[in-house]
């Protein structure tokens, strides 16, 4: 990575009401120029909002939205959606239905004079040439989401939002039509803040993630600190599918049925989070003593069900080859390193949860 | 087979129409058709078309956006209030109208002291018949309209906003032709309403097709003119209907989409303007006519008049309407049967036949019936019989489309189901088939019932002499300028039709989802 981008989005102390709910609570967050910045959160945490509040459909009621140093929200100000400069693409590509491919793509330049330029170099750089003349329902979902992307580009937004631009497409075509986009995004050298309540998503595509809940910021960082080092309960159960095992935290130390990890906390009950693929099954005499409740097999690899003997239930990931059979006794074992410890939750929290 | 020969009943008479037309002989056929007289009337009726679908788009377009899209207080109440004047029969719109609007109508007897003699005679002739059937007939495209922006998707307006288009050029440029649809259906009805209509125009006494057919079959007793001029106006409504398929045939499907609560914008400054607007609205096309219509009514039974003959009057509208409901019913089953559960090339077009009546006006099919009667059948001539049939003719596409959807609620599987735990076929009908296809045939009966009640056109032609029905009645009275005697029979027909037309129409069209579609294709 070169030397520290300037931010280029500049959100302050933003609160969106919705109804009686506060939908975004006083969030603040940069996004640096050219970054892939992702918002990852479940249903109703406020993310669409903030975005919908960045693009101008939302007005805010307290804090500042502010693009490479222009106000577009706050201190008295608001925007128009069409006059930020700011592109967006929908759940489900919003493609005017009654236009060709192409004069969809022409629509935010249609006053530009090199707009036939602009269109055929747009619908070049999503790999769509040669399907200007075709209607939106001629379309495939991958192609309608990559005619969007080149519709949003088209007049050269100086930010693009992506609203959940992959929850409608099917599995095997998800996969594919991300990778596409993150690469069109690269080559474009556009800036992009996207929201998904999909952490493998948020995860694969992000330079940075932040992770959202009930209209707050709880975590922001690189993809990789978010999964190794969840700084709270909330964060890990948002990303990845840890699972939470309760422990007993005494002089600096964290022991759990697996053994035990260092820790920060006071003496007291914790929990420690136990990722499926940290676990593995080893001999018998190594890890402690369980049985095999389920088997899921992926392919690639498989899951165990595991019910240790007066313990938790756990989820063991292993390599195929790597099989026991349902009801056999076997053996789990946590691999080497660090593992995050919380404090147990408190009432109130639980119950939240 | 039964399906053909419900085919049968409703081509044979259009046929005989053009063969009637031509029995005068090629000469005189053609010098009525390139006569001046046929090209005025084209112009007349078309223009009278075009002037009253912009009345109804110009009233309905603003009143459905203002309805769906803003935060209008009492958005409910008003949506109710807007589509009720859907419940008036033109000749009755059109009466009270002339009553009230007149040179000496009440409006005018209100003004008097203020030195008013007269009032210009707008109401009658072509400003006349243009605003009757404007403002009573824009509830087919509002309604169609309120459905479409319900739809809407934000989305696509937000796209074009985040792409630099402003309000009204998204408006323009999206949301409009996201609209198109819900127009051309729409503008498509009130079309068929003018070209068909026969009441309102006899009443403020514009000529147009129906009107001159009607006179030159009953005042110059011209059968062959009579034809001839029918066969244009088949024309002209065919040309309308393939205008409208062509049209509407060139749109793109609009993408499916997750429902979501339309977006409704705050009104601001405009709240008073909005209000008066369809407050505007709501006097002229339905305080007017019910006010004229309690106002006569209270004061003829003040004056003595009794109910009894219009008492009798509706008995009869009552009896033929129900025969025809009963009848249409049982013979749109049929090809319905037909074309869902076997459907195929010839099940299509024999469904497709079926639903010439709806194509028809009811003075054209009325005249077809006469032709036929008198020249082969006349023993069935001026009989009750043979009004049923044309009511049944016209009114069968309702029955067709009812069943339709009655049919859809029974699958075969659930029959199939019933087969397999052990029912013989007969048992399956009775227990599964029956109960599940009853309510939609019933809305099928009621919806033919409803129109009938109302018909005119028809009525005054195929009825035995002698024989009144409340249209009929409201009819002469309201020609001879007796309103008086006109307000007691119209109180009738809409005490019985407005609260079921309200029932089955109206509110499921501007419900939410599920029986809107259906609804909306009852309003034909």
């Amino acid at each position: 990575m070169s030397a520290p981008a300037k931010a280029l989005l500049e959100i302050d102390e933003l609160s969106v009401r919705r109804g009686d709910v506060m939908a975004v609570d006083q969030v603040s967050l940069r996004v640096e120029e050219r970054a892939f910045f992702v918002l990852v959160g479940p249903s109703g945490c406020g993310k669409t909002s903030l975005l919908r509040a960045v693009a101008g459909f939302e007005p805010p009621v307290a804090g500042t939205v502010r693009l490479d140093g222009r106000m577009l929200a706050g201190e008295g100000v608001f925007l128009p959606p069409e006059k930020r400069a700011v592109g967006m693409v929908f759940q489900d590509g919003a493609l005017f239905p009654h236009l060709t491919v192409e004069r969809n793509v022409a629509y935010g330049v249609a006053r530009r004079p090199d707009r036939n330029e602009r269109v055929g170099a747009v619908l070049d750089l999503v790999g769509l040439s040669g399907y200007g003349g075709r209607y939106p329902d001629e379309l495939s979902g991958g192609e309608r989401q990559r005619v969007a992307l080149a519709r949003a580009l088209a007049p050269s937004p100086a930010l693009l939002l992506l609203d959940e631009p992959f929850a409608n497409l099917d599995a095997a075509l998800r996969q594919r039509v991300r990778l596409e986009v993150k690469a069109i995004l690269d080559r474009a050298g556009a800036t992009a803040l996207l929201v998904t309540h999909d952490q493998e998503e948020a995860l694969g595509l992000a330079d940075r993630v932040a992770v959202m809940a009930a209209g707050r910021i709880l975590q922001e960082g690189t993809p990789q600190e978010i999964y190794r080092a969840p700084l709270s309960l909330g964060v890990s159960q948002i990303v990845g599918d840890g699972q939470l095992v309760e422990c007993r935290i005494a002089d600096g130390r964290a022991r759990h049925p697996l053994g035990e990890t260092p820790t920060t906390l006071p003496d007291g009950e914790g929990r420690v989070l136990l990722r499926p693929e940290q676990l593995r099954l080893v001999g018998p005499g190594e890890g402690a003593a369980g049985r095999v409740l389920q088997r899921s097999f992926y392919g690639h690899d498989l899951v165990h069900l595991v019910e240790l003997e007066g313990g938790p239930s756990l989820a063991v990931r292993s390599l195929a080859g790597d099989e026991a059979a349902i009801g056999e006794r076997v053996f789990v074992a946590v691999a080497p390193g660090d593992l995050p410890v919380y404090p147990a939750p408190s009432g109130e929290e639980s119950a939240a949860q | 087979m039964v399906s053909w020969a419900t085919l049968l009943l409703v081509a044979t008479p259009l046929i005989y129409l053009f063969v009637r037309a031509a029995e005068a002989g090629w000469q005189r056929y053609l010098s009525v058709m390139w006569s001046e007289r046929v090209a005025e009337l084209a112009v007349r009726t078309t223009g009278l078309c075009l002037s009253a679908l912009a009345v109804a788009i110009a009233v309905a377009l603003p009143s459905a956006w203002v309805v769906v899209r803003s935060d209008l207080p009492k958005r409910r109440l008003w949506a109710v209030l807007l589509a009720l004047p859907l419940v008036f029969p033109s000749y009755v719109a059109a009466f009270t109208w002339v009553s009230f609007f007149g040179p000496r109508g009440y409006l005018q007897g209100w003004l008097g002291p203020l030195g008013v003699e007269r009032l210009p005679e707008f109401v009658y002739g072509f400003s006349g018949a243009t605003l009757v059937l404007g403002l009573f007939t824009y509830p087919y495209v509002f309604l169609l309209l309120v459905a479409a922006i319900r739809t809407l998707d934000p989305a696509l307006e937000e796209s074009s906003r985040a792409l630099g288009v402003g309000r009204a050029g998204t408006f323009l440029s999206v949301v409009l032709p996201q609209l198109r649809p819900a127009f051309y259906g729409g503008s498509l009805l009130v079309v068929l309403y003018t070209l068909s209509d026969f009441g309102a125009v006899s009443i403020v006494r514009f000529n147009t097709f129906t009107l001159s057919i009607y006179n030159a079959y009953r005042g110059l007793f011209d059968r062959s003119l009579a034809a001839a001029l029918a066969t244009v106006l088949v024309v002209l409504t065919l040309a309308w209907i393939g205008l409208e398929a062509g049209l509407a045939g060139r749109l793109r499907p609009a993408q499916e989409r997750r429902s979501s609560a339309p977006r409704r914008s705050p009104l601001g400054r405009w709240r008073w303007p909005a209000m008066a607007f369809l407050g505007t609205v709501v006097a002229l096309s339905l305080v007017v006519p019910t006010g004229v219509i309690v106002f006569w009514g209270v004061r003829a039974l003040w004056i003595g008049n009794t109910l009894g003959r219009v008492g009798l009057e509706a008995l009869a509208s009552v009896g033929v309407s129900l025969a025809a409901a009963v009848v249409a019913v049982l013979l749109a089953l049929p090809p319905v049967i037909w074309s869902v559960r076997y459907p195929g090339r010839w099940a299509f077009w024999v469904e497709r036949g079926c639903h010439a009546g709806y194509a028809l006006p009811g003075l054209v099919v009325g005249l077809a019936w006469v032709f036929l009667a008198t020249r082969y059948l006349g023993w069935a001539y001026q009989t009750l019989g043979l009004l049923v049939t044309a009511y049944v003719v016209r009114f069968l596409p309702q029955a067709l489309a009812a069943g339709r959807s009655a049919l859809a609620a029974a699958p075969p599987v659930l029959e199939e189901a019933a087969r397999d735990l052990g029912s013989p076929p007969l048992e399956v009908f009775r227990t599964v088939t029956l109960p599940l296809v009853r309510p939609g045939l019933l809305m099928g009966g009621a919806l033919v019932f409803l129109t009938a009640m109302k018909e005119l056109p028809a009525t005054l032609i195929l009825r035995p002499s002698g024989f009144e029905t409340l249209a009929t009645r409201i009819w002469s009275t309201a020609t001879e300028g007796i309103y008086s005697e006109a307000a007691l029979p119209s109180f009738l027909l809409l005490a019985v039709s407005a609260v079921p037309l309200y029932l089955l129409v109206i509110r499921p069209a501007l419900g939410e989802r599920r029986g809107r579609r259906a609804a909306i294709g009852r309003l034909r």
